[in-house]
């Protein structure tokens, strides 16, 4: 009778502790399952990033390199596209060199097809903002270029910038549609000096006007006319419904005037080729700009914008992107 | 005295075993109690964070794709395939801009919803969880996709 009691009991603590070592083990899951899930939670997935940095890097030396030829070559456009090509080949060394330490591939491709080819005008020394012969009755008003084209969607002016050491009177660019009547004014009065004041006032042809003051800290006044900013200082009446030749149609001439009341320097790029020259019936236009020596303004060859094809290859990811390189290009 | 000593003694084992089988089984089934419930919570924890990993996955395949007129875009993201030895699957129910992450464990009927903010439209799909690859889809709807390729 004993016996078989002692057997009883112990059948029952053996299956007891049979299925609390389950039980155990069970919870033992659990809890490698909870600190599995704090271990995942602390987990980061670097390639997305690595993949955006060396995109924008990419990008940040493609504008570089195309600001870059535009300003050293001044033969013609098939140049300027070798020497894109050449730079991008080297820099793009660079950015894969860099992904592959870690462990990552990158190739980045010139996509000629997308080079649009446009021209560069600039004044690099400080004058009065005229022309380059002169010879008119007013030197100071005169048309930049004419009959820019925008891209769809897009502008056709890029990177302007003006550098201002002295005002007389109102400088005004001007940019009319070349069609119709619509036209939009910038005005850039004050007197240029460290701790003045300078204003620049924008007449919109689908906003009313607006205006902006900023004083300067420096004997001149930098006013980035497409980047909407003035003395390095974001400026509302170049930015939003007011920015660069918003409210014009597709095709547009720039022209300055009172440009002999304003020294300093200036450059842009604008999309077409030939939009510097005059009819080929009017040949005073071509005067000016000068052809070889001499002094500014000068006109020439530049490249208006290119795409960069940028692929990135990991364990994890693998993304091919474009890059549209138009710098200082605004929004339509 | 004998007869009644003997009555005792098979009374007192009986008694012992009856308590002591009460007292085991009441430890054994408080026992699997809590370590369901514990099993429960961890599932829906890890869920949270398996979805909000996917969630993060998505939204860099976003900001990828946003950076520029992306050509090509293949994302592989790694998940644990079982989530405290239960499966589970992935169900994306887009939205604008935040989409909902349905996670659910099939074993516990344990569902999960974690939201994923993106401006490029997902795609409606339901895999099986565990490693998923998330996709670009460029030729017809321009929208991300999670697929368990």
């Amino acid at each position: 009778m004993a016996d078989l009691s002692e057997g009883g009991r112990g059948q029952l603590l053996l299956v007891t502790a049979l299925v609390l070592a389950v039980v155990f083990v069970s919870l033992s899951v659990v809890v490698n399952a909870a600190i599995y899930s704090e271990n995942i939670a602390s987990r980061q997935d670097p390639s997305g990033t690595d993949a955006l940095q060396g995109r924008h890097e990419t990008a940040v030396m493609a504008v570089d390199l195309l600001a870059s030829v535009n300003r050293e070559n001044n033969t013609d456009n098939a140049t300027l596209g070798e020497g894109l090509r050449g730079g991008l080949d080297e820099t793009g060394e660079f950015v894969r060199l860099e992904r592959a330490k870690r462990g990552s591939l990158t190739n980045t491709t010139l996509q000629t097809s997308s080079q649009n080819n446009g021209t560069i005008v600039y004044q690099n020394e400080s004058r009065e903002l005229t022309t380059a012969d002169q010879s008119d009755a007013t030197p100071g008003n005169w048309t930049v270029v004419r009959n820019v084209n925008r891209r769809a969607g897009g502008n056709g002016t890029r990177a302007f910038t003006m550098n201002l050491t002295s005002i007389s009177g109102d400088l005004r660019i001007l940019v009319v549609d070349y069609g119709a009547s619509d036209v939009w004014g910038l005005t850039v009065s004050g007197n240029v000096g460290a701790g003045n004041d300078i204003t620049v006032e924008v007449d919109s042809p689908v906003s009313s006007t607006k205006n902006c003051t900023k004083t300067l800290d420096s004997g001149h006044a930098e006013i980035d006319v497409t980047g909407g900013t003035v003395a390095g200082e974001p400026c509302d009446a170049l930015r939003g419904s007011y920015r660069f030749a918003h409210g014009v149609g597709d095709r547009y001439n720039i022209s300055v005037e009172n440009g002999d009341q304003a020294t300093g320097n200036y450059s842009l790029v604008i999309r077409n080729t030939t939009a510097w020259k005059k009819a080929a019936n009017d040949s005073d236009f071509q005067l000016n700009y000068t052809k070889a020596s001499g002094g500014a303004p000068y006109a020439r060859a530049a490249v208006y914008n290119t795409t960069v094809v940028y692929e990135y290859r990991s364990s994890e990811l693998v993304y091919e992107t474009k890059i549209r390189v138009a710098p200082g290009e605004p929004d339509d | 005295m004998t007869d009644r000593r003997g009555v005792s003694f098979t009374l007192n084992y009986v008694l012992t075993l009856g308590i002591a089988a009460l007292l085991i089984t009441g430890l054994i089934v408080a026992a699997g109690d809590y370590v369901g419930s514990q099993r429960e919570s961890v599932v829906r924890s890890e869920l949270e964070v398996v979805g909000h990993q996917l969630a993060a996955a998505l939204e860099q395949a976003d900001r990828l794709v946003r950076a520029g007129d992306t050509e090509e875009l293949r994302l592989n993201h790694t998940a644990p395939a079982e989530i405290a030895q239960s499966t589970y699957t992935i169900e994306v129910d887009p939205g604008s801009p935040e989409s909902d992450l349905h996670l659910n464990a099939t074993e516990l009927d344990v569902t999960v919803t974690v939201e994923a903010e993106t401006t490029t439209s997902l795609a409606a799909t339901a895999v099986e969880g565990g490693s998923v690859t998330i996709e670009y889809n460029t030729t017809t709807a321009n929208e991300l996709e999670v697929t368990d390729d």
